[in-house]
C-alpha cells in the first residue's frame, strides 16, 4: 500500500510557497483550469444560488467541462475525493450509492447528499448512479443545504448541469475501451434551431465484462450493460422568458456485488474447503436491473425586478435487485427486491433581480411519490437447517423438528405513498464589505407504508421419547398500514466579509435533516421472528417500532473563506466545521432474545474537521488542483443494546480524503495535432473504520492515476491508467449471518478514449 | 390485597352461580398484566414480569383455552408462547366466570409438552370495567400467578 501522508503535507506547503512567485495571468481566463467557471460562458440555468459560488458563504467545489472530461467523470462515484470530505465508495452495484460527507452518511435508505440534474431533484437514491454524459458543470455544495433544497441534503447537494445546445452546436462522438473488456460509446448532437432555441439529443451505451471473478461459478460477477438517451430542448426569448425541457431514459443490467469472504477458512461437512479468505464465492445469482425515466420541465421568466421559475418533474424508476444474501457457496437464503416508483415534483422559486442592498428569494416545493415493492426472501436448505431447525432443536428437548419443503418463502409486498410540501425563504443584505444572509424552510412530509406479509411453513415435530409425529402447517398472512408525519423547521444564517472580489471570510449556522421513513428490509426479520414464535419459541417485534424511523437532524457550524492570489493564478477556499447530529438513524439489537436488528433513532454524533482546496497555474502550461479534507466523527451516544460505542469513530466515513491533480500541456506545434496533455492525479482516503467497535480499519491509501492525452479543439485521444501502483484497498465491509465480507477496490486498469467534437460553428 | 378481593368476589359470585349458563360470550379476549412466578421449594425466589399478555379463547368444545404470550418463568428461560386448553368454566350471575383445571398438558407450537403439566389451575374473569383476569396454577415446581386487565 502506498502511503502519501507525508507527501500530501509537502505538496500543500509547496503550493503555498509558490504562490508569491506565480505570474499575473488574470486576463488569461481561457487557460485557467475550469474548476472555476465564469458565469456568462455557460448557459446553465442555476436558479437558486446562481453560478458564482465563490462569492457566497458556502463551501463548494465546481468542476467544469474540461475537468470532467480529463478526470473521466462518468458517474457520481467518480467525484469521490475530488471535493474534500466527499467519499463515495464504489461497491455493490449501481444501486448502492452510499455517500459520506464530512463524516455523515448512510448505507441504506435516506441519503445525506441531495442530487439535482438540471435543477430537478432526484427523489430516489437508487437512481443516483447513472452515466454522466455531456455534462457542462458539476457543483458540490458541502454542509446542510436544507433551507433551499429540503430533505436529505444535510451533507450537501450535487448539482449537475448537462450541456446546453445554446452553449455548443455540433456533433460529439466518444468511444472508449479498457480493462475488463469495458467499452463505452457515446454520440450526441447539439443544434441551434433558431436564435434562442436549441435542441440536443444524446445517447450512450456501456458494457463491461467486469474485473472480479466468482470462484464458485467461474464467471465475472461485476459485468454491466448500460444504455441511455437524453433529449434536451431550450428556448429563450428576448423578453426574459426561458423554457427548458430535459427527458432522459436509462436501462441497466448488471451483476455486481463482488463481495469476498473475510473470515477463517470455511469447510463443508465432508472436510472440503468451501471458501478461503479473500475469495469471492457464492452460488446463487446476484444482479441489479434498472429502468429509469426522468422528465424535467423548467419555465422561467425574468422580469425587471424579479425572476420566477417553475421546475416540474416526473420520475419513474423500476429496479430489481437479486442477492445471494449469504454470499457463500451455501444455500442459506436469497433476496429479491423489486421497486416500481413514480414521483412528481414541483418547485416554484421567486427571486429578486435588483442590485440593491437587499435581495430575497421565496419558494414553495411539493412532491408526491408512490412506490410498489415486492421483497420476497427465500430460505433455502442450509438456511432452514442452520438458522431455523438448529435453533428449534436446540431450544426444544422434547421434539425433533424436520422441514417438509425444500424452501421457505417469506413474501413481503409494500405500497409506499409519500407526500411532502415546503415553503422557504432567504434574505440577503449587503452593507459595505458585509453580507448578512438568513433563511428558513418549513418542510412537511406524510409517509405511509401499506404492507402484506405472507408465508407458509410445513414441518414435523417428532416426540423424542414416544416417537409421536405431528405434521404441522403454519400460515401467516397479515397486512397493515404504518403512517408517519414530520414537520421540520430548517433555519440558516450566515455573515460574510469580503476583503475584495477574490478574498472573503464567512461564518454560518444551518440545520439539516434526513427524512424519516420505513426500513422495509426489516420485514423479513419480522416475519421470521413471527414464524418462530408461532412454532413455540422466539419473540415478536412491534412492527411500527422496528420498521419506522424518525428524521435525523443536524446543526452545522462553519467558518470558511475564499482566497485568491497572484492575480487569480492561485485560488482556493477553506472551511472549518462542527456538526452536531441528533436522532441518528441507526440499527440496534432489540431487547430480549430476538435474533434480528431494528432501525431506530438511537444515536447522537459529532463531526468536526477542516477542508482546503486550491487551484494554481504556476507556469504557463501547468495546472494544479488540490483538495484535502479532515474529519473527526465520533459517536456521542450509541448503545446498540449490547455495547456502548460512545467516543468511537463513525464507521464507513474516512478520516482523511484528498486529491492532487496536475495537468501539463505541451503544444505540439502541429495545428491538426493540438496539444499533448500529461495528466496525473492521486486520490487518497482513510482511515476508514469498518465497524462500530472500531476493531477493523482500512488504513489510509492512495491511488495513482495518469494519462497522456492528445487534445485538439475537434478531438481528443487519451491513454489512461488507474490505480497504477496496484494498491490493494477495500471499499466495503459487512457481516451477514455471522460471516464477514469485504469488497476490494478496483485493481490496476488501463484504457484508451477517443472523443470527436465536430462543431457547427467552424 | 387487590388479588384477595378479586378472589373473594369470584368466590361470592360462585355461590350464586347458574350452572346452566355455559355461554362464555366474549371469545378471544386479550389481557395485559403482571405475572408473578415463585419457586415452591424456596419462596424467596420470586420473579415479577410486567405488561405480559394472556389471552382467553373460547373454542367450540365447551372449554376455554388460555394463551400465555411470550412468557418465561425465570429470566434464563426463553420466552415461550404456551397454550393451555381444556379449562372448565362456569359463569356466575354477576357475570364473573370461574376457571378451573388440573393436570392439563399445555401445547407449544401445536404439540403437547408433558414436562410443563399444569396443576391446580384456578381463576376468574371478573365482570368489572374493564374485565379483570386472575389465574393461579403450578408448573415445573413454580407457583404462577397472573393478574391483568382487558386490553382496550
Amino acid at each position: 500500500m502506498m502511503n502519501l501522508h507525508r507527501s500530501r503535507h509537502l505538496l500543500v506547503a509547496l503550493l503555498a510557497a509558490a504562490a508569491p512567485l506565480l505570474p499575473a495571468r488574470a486576463d488569461d481566463e481561457g487557460r485557467l483550469m475550469d474548476t472555476l467557471v465564469v458565469a456568462d460562458r455557460v448557459q446553465v440555468t442555476a436558479i437558486k444560488q446562481g453560478l458564482s459560488l465563490r462569492t457566497q458563504p458556502v463551501a463548494a467545489t465546481v468542476l467544469g467541462q474540461t475537468t470532467i472530461e480529463r478526470c473521466r467523470t462518468n458517474a457520481l462515484k467518480d467525484l469521490s475525493e475530488l471535493a474534500p470530505n466527499l467519499f463515495i465508495p464504489d461497491y455493490g452495484s449501481r444501486m448502492t450509492s452510499s455517500i459520506y460527507v464530512r463524516g455523515m452518511g448512510a448505507r441504506i435508505d435516506q441519503p445525506v447528499l441531495g442530487m439535482n440534474v438540471d435543477n430537478v431533484p432526484l427523489m430516489n437514491k437508487n437512481a443516483y448512479d447513472f452515466e454522466l454524459a455531456d455534462v457542462e458543470r458539476i457543483e458540490v455544495l458541502r454542509g446542510p443545504q436544507s433551507t433551499l433544497y429540503g430533505r436529505n441534503t444535510m451533507g450537501g447537494v450535487v448539482n449537475v448541469y448537462t450541456l446546453s445546445p445554446l452553449t455548443w452546436q455540433g456533433t460529439r462522438i466518444g468511444a472508449e475501451y479498457g480493462s475488463g473488456q469495458t467499452m463505452r460509446l457515446r454520440a450526441s448532437t447539439y443544434h441551434r434551431l433558431k436564435e434562442g432555441m436549441g435542441l440536443a439529443a444524446a445517447a450512450w451505451y456501456t458494457q463491461s465484462d467486469g474485473l472480479f471473478t466468482n470462484r464458485t461459478t467461474g464467471e465475472r460477477c461485476d459485468w454491466e450493460r448500460l444504455g441511455g438517451a437524453r433529449l434536451k430542448f431550450q428556448w429563450r426569448n428576448t423578453r426574459g422568458l426561458r423554457i427548458e425541457n430535459t427527458a432522459s431514459f436509462t436501462s441497466l443490467a448488471q451483476g455486481g456485488y463482488p463481495y469476498a469472504y473475510a473470515g477463517e477458512e470455511l469447510r463443508g461437512e465432508d472436510g472440503t474447503v468451501l471458501v478461503r479468505p479473500g475469495e469471492i464465492a457464492y452460488n446463487d445469482p446476484c444482479s441489479y436491473d434498472r429502468t429509469a425515466f426522468t422528465e424535467g420541465f423548467t419555465l422561467r421568466y425574468d422580469a425587471e425586478r424579479f425572476s420566477i421559475a417553475s421546475i416540474t418533474s416526473y420520475q419513474y424508476t423500476d429496479d430489481d435487485m437479486i442477492l445471494d444474501q449469504d454470499f457463500l457457496p451455501l444455500s442459506y437464503f436469497t433476496l429479491r427486491q423489486s421497486l416500481r416508483e413514480h414521483a412528481l415534483t414541483e418547485d416554484l422559486v421567486i427571486r429578486s433581480r435588483t442590485e440593491g442592498a437587499y435581495r430575497w428569494l421565496v419558494g414553495a416545493f411539493g412532491f408526491y411519490k408512490h412506490g410498489r415493492m415486492d421483497a420476497p426472501v427465500l430460505f433455502k436448505q442450509d438456511g432452514i437447517e442452520r438458522l431455523i431447525l438448529a435453533n428449534a432443536n436446540a431450544h426444544d428437548p422434547d421434539y425433533l423438528y424436520t422441514w417438509l419443503d425444500d424452501t421457505l418463502p417469506l413474501d413481503s409486498r409494500f405500497r409506499m405513498p409519500d407526500v411532502g410540501a415546503a415553503i422557504y425563504h432567504e434574505s440577503e443584505y449587503h452593507t459595505g464589505r458585509w453580507t448578512f444572509t438568513a433563511g428558513v424552510r418549513v418542510d412537511y412530509e406524510h409517509a405511509r407504508l401499506h404492507y402484506e406479509n405472507e408465508t407458509v411453513a410445513r414441518y414435523t415435530k417428532t416426540h423424542r421419547t414416544d416417537g409421536t409425529l405431528y405434521p404441522l402447517e403454519l400460515r401467516l398472512d397479515e397486512g397493515g398500514t404504518l403512517r408517519q408525519t414530520f414537520v421540520e423547521v430548517l433555519p440558516k444564517a450566515s455573515v460574510r466579509y469580503a476583503f475584495d472580489t477574490g478574498n472573503d471570510l464567512y461564518v454560518s449556522v444551518a440545520k439539516g435533516y434526513k427524512a424519516g421513513g420505513f426500513n422495509t428490509q426489516m420485514f423479513s426479520d419480522v416475519l421470521q421472528q413471527k414464524l418462530m414464535k408461532r412454532m413455540g419459541f422466539g419473540a415478536e417485534y412491534d412492527i411500527d417500532r422496528v420498521v419506522s424511523y424518525k428524521p435525523e437532524k443536524s446543526w452545522n457550524y462553519e467558518l470558511g473563506g475564499h482566497f485568491t492570489a497572484a492575480n487569480g493564478a492561485l485560488r482556493g477556499d477553506f472551511a472549518l466545521f462542527w456538526i452536531d447530529c441528533r436522532d441518528q438513524q441507526l440499527t440496534v439489537f432489540p431487547e430480549g432474545t430476538t435474533t434480528g436488528r431494528m432501525m431506530t433513532n438511537a444515536g447522537r454524533t459529532r463531526s468536526l474537521g477542516g477542508e482546503l482546496t486550491m487551484q494554481a497555474s504556476p507556469w504557463q502550461h501547468l495546472d494544479l488542483a488540490l483538495s484535502y479534507g479532515y474529519t473527526h466523527a465520533t459517536f456521542r451516544r450509541y448503545d446498540n443494546g449490547r455495547q456502548d460505542f460512545r467516543g468511537n469513530r463513525l464507521p464507513y466515513a474516512p478520516e482523511h480524503t484528498g486529491s492532487l491533480r496536475a495537468a501539463w500541456t505541451l503544444p505540439t506545434g502541429v495545428a491538426w495535432l493540438g496539444d499533448l496533455v500529461f495528466g496525473a492525479d492521486v486520490r487518497a482516503a482513510g482511515r476508514i473504520w469498518w465497524n462500530e467497535e472500531n476493531s477493523l480499519v482500512q488504513p489510509f491509501y492512495a491511488l495513482l492515476n495518469a494519462s497522456i492525452r492528445l487534445e485538439h479543439e475537434h478531438y481528443s485521444l487519451e491513454l489512461w491508467g488507474r490505480n497504477l501502483t496496484g494498491t490493494h484497498y477495500d471499499t466495503f465491509y459487512f457481516v451477514s449471518i455471522g460471516n464477514a465480507f469485504l469488497q476490494a477496490g478496483r485493481p490496476r486498469t488501463f484504457g484508451i478514449t477517443l472523443n470527436i467534437h465536430i462543431s457547427n460553428n467552424q | 390485597m387487590k388479588k384477595l378481593f378479586l378472589l373473594l368476589f369470584a368466590a361470592a359470585a360462585t355461590l350464586t352461580a347458574c350452572d346452566e349458563d355455559k355461554d362464555y360470550g366474549t371469545p378471544n379476549e386479550t389481557y395485559t398484566g403482571t405475572l408473578t412466578v415463585t419457586l415452591l421449594s424456596d419462596q424467596t425466589q420470586s420473579y415479577t414480569y410486567e405488561n405480559k399478555e394472556f389471552r382467553i379463547d373460547n373454542p367450540a368444545d365447551g372449554t376455554l383455552t388460555l394463551w400465555m404470550i411470550e412468557t418465561q418463568f425465570v429470566p434464563a428461560m426463553p420466552q415461550l408462547t404456551m397454550e393451555v386448553p381444556g379449562i372448565s368454566y362456569s359463569r356466575q350471575v354477576a357475570g364473573t366466570t370461574l376457571l378451573t383445571g388440573d393436570e392439563i398438558i399445555p401445547l407449544m407450537g401445536g404439540t403437547p409438552y408433558e414436562r410443563y403439566v399444569i396443576t391446580g389451575l384456578n381463576g376468574a374473569v371478573v365482570n368489572s370495567d374493564p374485565h379483570q383476569l386472575v389465574v393461579n396454577f403450578e408448573c415445573m415446581g413454580y407457583h404462577v400467578s397472573y393478574e391483568g386487565a382487558l386490553a382496550q
